[in-house]
């Protein structure tokens, strides 16, 4: 039968369409409880009703039995004679999955079985006090021999009601074939128009009729309908659009007492006629006009709402129409015409006049569904968007073209405004196609929520808030199943059973809150569950287990990153899996695929109070604000979303701000250390080699740059063009600076040139620079990165880690399309799409994460595996130091650090008195012994006259009182250093290094003292001589760099064995597997300090009794008593080290 | 069968593809480059609102990579969906185009040929330069011969270039 093949996918369609929106009703319904929404019910009972009205059409038996009882426990709920208990919802629910299942599957919905639902449902409804009575209603035998007598099953109570409304019953019989498909009208258009009229009751498809004449060619499947409507007969006919013969009139007198009801609200029922004699006229235009506006209308809400208003107006005009049909009895022309604007607008209204305001609601949902019914193809919608983007970047030219003329060409300027403006607009409006509700998603976790609850036992509710903020498509498509599987996660792990949650004091039921909403343009979706949290101690222990991390990755991290390894792969916090959640799917999936839509996801959560999971998403996919960045004169685009901030390093804070950590460049960033990673490097622009990149690009020699190469470098930096420094510094660091230079290959005449320049010195780097970069490209904003300007620095973030992306210039931000790599750049990682710019050319927009690994390929190759491992340690390094810079009245600077310092004097020259080769100052009660820096360091002597004042720097705790003597203080700074301890060297000095931009001593104090007073310290170095014998191992935690290397030198330089650790922890775990003889603690340090070690320690049946010693820079006195009531042998100061050394050894023996 | 064979020159080489394959012929125009990316792929343009994949023909069959890329022209094939009913209607023998649009460099377009199937001859042994895997077949004219390509072969040469290039 072809004309089903034609109507069936208009049925399913539909039929699909109002189950959508049935499930969500039914759920409401038993949020409602007792108070019974009487809009929800009409609204899903319309649903149902159509979906067994069609049914009938195509003799689709079950789907019309099935409907049909899910129509007869709703008109009950409708009067209150049931309630929505949670069996009669489940049971709802249930078949309406059937429905669903045999609407999917249409044709074999016949061969299903469905007794168990009808059964179902039936009980439930045998079981309320008013059982139905089903009552076959007789046609009225009339004279016309076509008509059958048909059987329909209506409900006595149906009947009554009918009556009582004063309706009269007909019996309908139409024709698919002559009736519908000829005229161009699905089932549905006949049913909606049928609906309109008035109500209509049971259908029956006359299958009789057809087998008796199977062999008749034109014959045509007749199907009946029982149809109640106040209109009178002659009107039917006309109004359904059918030949009069097909209406027959029943006579209800053998079911009424009640007649005259009808007759008593006989005004209304003229009332009503006139109106609905306006959409008689519609209707039986051609039926495409009806469908033609119908398939139109959009924005369902606000259509809903105008056409409230417009009820009175179309109330008058339809009373015109309805005069002009009946003096014409058959249409005429203009008429339908008229109609043809207001057709939909008409068609709606005569049934609400006729059914009243509860149809508003019902009517706007089913407007929903008509606009869904717009299908444009993602494709074509995408050529709009291209070609929008064209016309905008059309207008724009043509803006710029016509510009000039506009002055003298009078009316130009308005009309340039106003293809403006459309443009703008019309871009607008066609990106605004491809957004969709949330809704689309959350509408279906409501009936998640329930059924996995239930099986679980548990009580929770699921609160939805923003239906109605919209994302692009695509993202929408793309949350649907990481939202899914957090709220089954809610669920399952995170709200308690009833009596659990009971006990805590917490309500019976749990609450799941879905929330949607816009943010800085974006959209937060926040799900938040008043559940029992996660808890990162067992996350923690199960990660363990699983191995997805070791105990070392362990220790160093904090709660919240212990939280999060839920999204680890390979991790599910699952104890059972669930049939809903555990599905071997894991957090990782949800991170996956949400950072794949460029969105993030944070969670918070408190154990017992419960978690909050935020995903963070873009609006939409196709467009995004990009930053126009430029790399080797070329643009490229990175999305603003991966930008964290913009860091601009002005050239002379180069040097303090950019560091190198195991030859990897990192940008001190506040309190973080930032990996640095040059775009230019990353992208392949420019070829370079470590540290060469940012000093040599075009050949040339800068400070600024050459102190973001390598170590030893980035120290020569400073004297070479700075101070142009004493030769014998200069040397050193020059020929390894030749060594990045020779390397970068390609500029071979650069290199020679170089060579030149390093060989010759540092004031002429910048003159010699003019003529290199001419070897080079021309590039301009090159140049300028190398030498005076700033280095421009985006903060990037990828997943939780961020670096820093040294780029030549940003030129502005910009609105994007973005569009699809095409399929040839696909394997290129670093970039994630194309764009066409504002001026017509096409740009790469950059991928974070893929530039992220290429420059780990290609320069930090070796770090890697470092950088990955201890990237903790890294930030340890970080660690902050503070010095105190001053001078000695020379070009010199020295910096010693401040937590050794006890004081800082200044006294006049003239009070230092001398006593032979030695000056003594009379301090406090005592004599205090100076000593000046030029008698026993490499530097210049100081022109000094007894008129000046002098400054004196007393360090903390030494056995006889001695003070240094300086200018000046310059400053005090925070820095962590690179000590160098080879190019500047001497006894008393710890080593070199950059401080503030400049070559810095550092003095060792105590060695100094050493020096200065040789007879002081003899006794301390025969003690140590007796230890050496046997080559003690000492255990060093100690977290400051510069301290650790210091106090290792000392140890090593007595002959100890020293093992170092960053801090306590890492010195735990050695002393697990290692012996050692004696632990030299520092009691400020991360993770795991001096106090909780030494309790660590003292508790360690093994350790108890180990000599262990705290050096610290913290005060001595009660400190130090508490110090060794906690368990240490021994309290020293730090940077001591004769006393170090003496207590050591006392320790040991 | 007839059909019609554009023809372009590449250095002294004739080329040809099928013309149903060819959407236009374009002026080079200013491309961005792709960096970091092998040698076939020249850049991308804008085409219209579309993006285009400038792919260097020179590279793909073996020879020096364009250098006057801007007295250049480019050869814009079709896209999959394009010549779709070209194949399903079989006037096109079964060619992959992909989604993406592209076109190839080359220095001079020349004649279309109108020919038979019959007059496409498998291609002789010693091709010099090009690939034997990326020609169709050779079609004789007078005293020149038009190599005819096999446009999936250079695209998949391209693809593959793609991936060792990262």
């Amino acid at each position: 039968m072809s004309e089903y093949d034609e109507l069936l996918p208009a049925f399913i369609e539909e039929s699909q369409q109002h189950l959508q929106s049935i499930e969500p009703d039914i759920l409401a319904l038993e949020q409602g409880g007792a108070t019974i929404d009487r809009d929800v019910v009409n609204r899903i009972f319309r649903g149902v009703h159509s979906i067994k009205g069609a049914s009938g059409f195509f003799g689709l038996q079950n789907i019309g039995a099935l409907s049909h009882v899910i129509e007869n426990s709703l008109s009950l709920l409708r009067d209150g004679k049931i309630t929505p208990s949670s069996e009669l919802i489940d049971a709802l629910l249930r078949s309406v999955d059937t429905l669903k299942a045999m609407i999917d599957d249409v044709g074999g919905s016949e061969q299903m079985d469905i007794r168990q639902e009808l059964d179902l449902l039936q009980k439930l409804l045998d079981n309320t006090s008013n059982p139905q009575r089903t009552v076959t209603v007789a046609e009225k035998k009339t004279d016309r021999k076509d008509t059958e007598i048909s059987k329909f099953n209506v409900s006595e109570n149906d009947i009554k009601q009918l009556l009582s409304k004063g309706l009269h019953l007909y019996a309908v019989k139409i024709f698919l074939d002559k009736d519908l498909r000829q005229k161009n009208k699905s089932p549905y258009d006949f049913i909606y128009n049928m609906e309109s009229l008035g109500q209509y009751v049971d259908s029956f498809l006359d299958i009789q009729s057809v087998s008796g004449l199977s062999d008749c060619l034109d014959n045509d499947l007749a199907f009946d309908f029982l149809f109640a409507t106040k209109l009178e007969p002659d009107l039917v006919p006309e109004g359904l659009g059918l030949p009069d013969d097909r209406v027959v009139i029943l006579d209800l007198n053998g079911f009424s007492k009640e007649k005259s009801v009808i007759s008593g609200s006989s005004s209304v029922v003229s009332g009503s006629l006139s109106v609905v004699s306006g959409p008689l006229s519609v209707v039986s235009g051609p039926s495409s006009v009806v469908s033609g506006p119908l398939s139109v209308v959009s924005g369902p809400s606000s259509v809903a709402r105008e056409n409230g208003q417009r009820t009175t107006d179309n109330g008058q005009r339809t009373t015109d129409n309805g005069q002009r049909t009946t003096d014409n009895g058959q249409r005429t022309t203009d008429n339908g015409q008229r109609t043809t604007d207001n057709g939909q607008r008409t068609t709606d209204n005569g049934q609400r006049t006729t059914d009243n305001g509860q149809q508003i609601t019902d009517k706007s949902v089913r407007q929903v569904q008509t606009e869904e019914k717009i299908r444009v193809g993602v494709n074509f919608l995408n050529d709009l968007v291209n070609l929008a983007g064209e016309l905008v970047l059309g207008r724009n030219q043509l803006m710029q073209t016509a510009l000039p003329l506009v002055k003298n060409t009078p009316g130009l300027n308005p009309v340039l405004q106003h293809i403006s403006r459309v443009t703008s607009e019309m871009q607008e409006k066609i990106m605004q196609m491809r957004m969709q509700p949330i809704s689309l998603i959350f509408g279906k976790f409501h009936r998640i929520v329930r059924t996995l609850a239930r099986s679980h036992d548990k009580e929770v509710r699921l609160i939805t808030y923003g239906e109605d903020v919209e994302l692009d498509k695509s993202i929408i498509e793309g949350i649907s199943d990481p939202l899914t599987h957090l709220i089954r996660n809610s669920v399952d792990h995170g709200i308690e059973h009833p009596d659990e949650r009971e006990k805590l004091g917490k309500p019976r039921h749990g609450t799941i809150e879905l929330k949607a909403y816009h943010q800085g343009g974006q959209v937060h979706l926040v799900v938040t569950d008043d559940g029992k949290g996660v808890d990162g101690k067992s996350v923690a222990r199960k990660a363990l287990e699983k191995g997805v991390i070791r105990q070392d990755q362990l220790n160093a991290m904090s709660e919240k990153d212990r939280v999060r390894l839920i999204f680890r792969p390979g991790f599910s916090t699952a104890e059972q899996i669930t049939d809903l959640s555990g599905r071997g799917v894991g957090m990782d999936v949800v991170i996956t695929n949400i950072e794949h839509l460029g969105g993030t996801v944070d969670i918070e959560t408190k154990i017992n109070k419960g978690s909050k999971m935020t995903l963070v998403l873009p609006l939409t996919l196709a467009i995004v604000s990009g930053l126009l960045i430029k790399a080797e004169n070329q643009f490229f685009i990175l999305p603003e979303n991966d930008i964290d901030e913009l860091v601009r390093v002005k050239p002379d804070e180069i040097k303090n701000r950019i560091n190198t950590v195991q030859d990897a460049h990192v940008l001190r960033l506040r309190d973080t250390l930032l990996p640095l990673v040059d775009l230019n490097e990353a992208l392949g622009l420019s070829e370079s080699v470590v540290g060469g990149q940012l000093s040599v690009v075009d050949g040339q020699l800068s400070v600024g740059q050459l102190s973001v190469a390598g170590g030893p470098l980035s120290v020569a930096g400073g004297p070479l063009s700075v101070a142009g420094g004493p030769l014998s510094v200069a040397g050193g660091p020059l020929s390894v600076a030749g060594g990045p230079l020779s390397v970068a290959g390609d500029h071979g005449q650069q290199t020679t040139d170089n060579g030149q320049q390093t060989t010759d010195n540092g004031q002429q780097t910048t003159d010699n620079g003019q003529p290199t970069t001419d070897n080079g490209p021309p590039t301009t904003d090159h140049r300028q990165r190398t030498t005076d300007k700033p280095l421009r620095i985006l903060v990037v973030k990828h997943g939780t880690s961020r670096f820093g992306l040294i780029v030549d210039s940003i030129e502005s931000t910009e609105e994007i399309v973005v569009k699809p790599l095409p399929r040839y750049l696909k394997k290129m990682k670093s970039f994630s799409g194309v764009s066409i710019l504002g001026n017509g050319k096409v740009s790469l927009i950059l991928d974070v994460a893929g530039i992220l690994k290429k420059a780990a390929i290609r320069h930090l190759e070796e770090t890697k595996e470092e950088m990955k491992t201890d990237s903790d340690e890294i930030t340890v390094e970080a660690e902050v130091q503070t010095f105190l810079l001053f001078d000695n009245n020379t070009p010199e600077r020295f910096a010693v650090p401040l937590e050794l310092i006890s004081r800082i004097e200044r006294v006049p020259a003239s009070k230092i008195e001398y006593v032979k080769d030695n000056q003594f100052l009379q301090y406090h009660d005592k004599k205090l012994r100076l000593i000046f820096l030029e008698d026993y360091l490499p530097v210049r002597k100081p022109e000094r006259s007894s008129e000046d004042t002098v400054g004196l720097i007393v360090p903390k705790q030494t056995k006889h009182p001695l003070g240094i003597v300086m200018s000046r203080v310059i400053n005090t700074l925070n820095a962590v250093i690179e000590l160098d301890t080879t190019t500047i060297m001497a006894p008393g000095l710890f080593g070199s290094a950059v401080l503030d931009g400049k070559i810095t001593l550092l003095p060792d104090m105590y060695r100094l003292f050493e020096l200065a007073a040789p007879e002081w310290y003899t006794t301390e170095k025969a003690k140590k001589g007796t230890c050496s014998l046997e080559r003690c191992r000492i255990l060093l935690a100690e977290d400051t760099p510069f301290f650790r290397m210091v106090e290792r030198d000392y140890l090593t330089s007595a002959g100890y064995d020293v093992i170092v650790a960053e801090d306590g922890r890492k010195a735990m775990r050695i002393l697990e597997e290692e012996i050692v003889d004696a632990v030299i603690l520092d009691i400020v340090m991360p993770r795991m300090d001096g106090w909780e070690t030494i309790r660590a320690i003292r508790s360690d049946e093994r350790l108890k009794d180990l000599p262990v010693m705290a050096v610290t820079s913290l005060g001595e006195g009660k400190l130090a008593e508490e110090g060794l009531r906690a368990g240490f042998t021994e309290w020293e100061l730090k940077l001591n080290k004769t006393r170090l050394l003496e207590k050591l050894a006392d320790m040991l023996s | 069968m007839t059909r019609q064979i554009a023809t372009f020159l590449l250095g002294s080489t004739i080329l040809g593809v099928d013309i149903l394959l060819v959407k236009e012929i374009y002026r080079y125009k200013a491309i961005s480059p792709i960096p970091d990316a092998p040698e076939h792929l020249r850049g991308l343009m804008n085409l219209r609102g579309r993006v285009v994949t400038v792919i260097d023909l020179s590279v793909c069959l073996n020879r020096p990579a364009a250098a006057n890329i801007d007295d250049c022209r480019l050869l814009i094939l079709k896209t999959q969906e394009e010549i779709r009913n070209y194949i399903n209607k079989e006037i096109l023998e079964d060619t992959s185009l992909g989604e993406d649009i592209v076109g190839f460099l080359i220095d001079q377009m020349d004649d279309v040929l109108t020919i038979e199937n019959e007059a496409i001859l498998p291609p002789p042994p010693n091709l010099v330069d090009i690939d034997e895997a990326l020609v169709r077949g050779v079609i004789k004219q007078g005293e020149h011969l038009v190599i005819l390509l096999d446009v999936t072969a250079v695209l998949g040469l391209v693809m593959n270039a793609a991936t060792e290039g990262v």
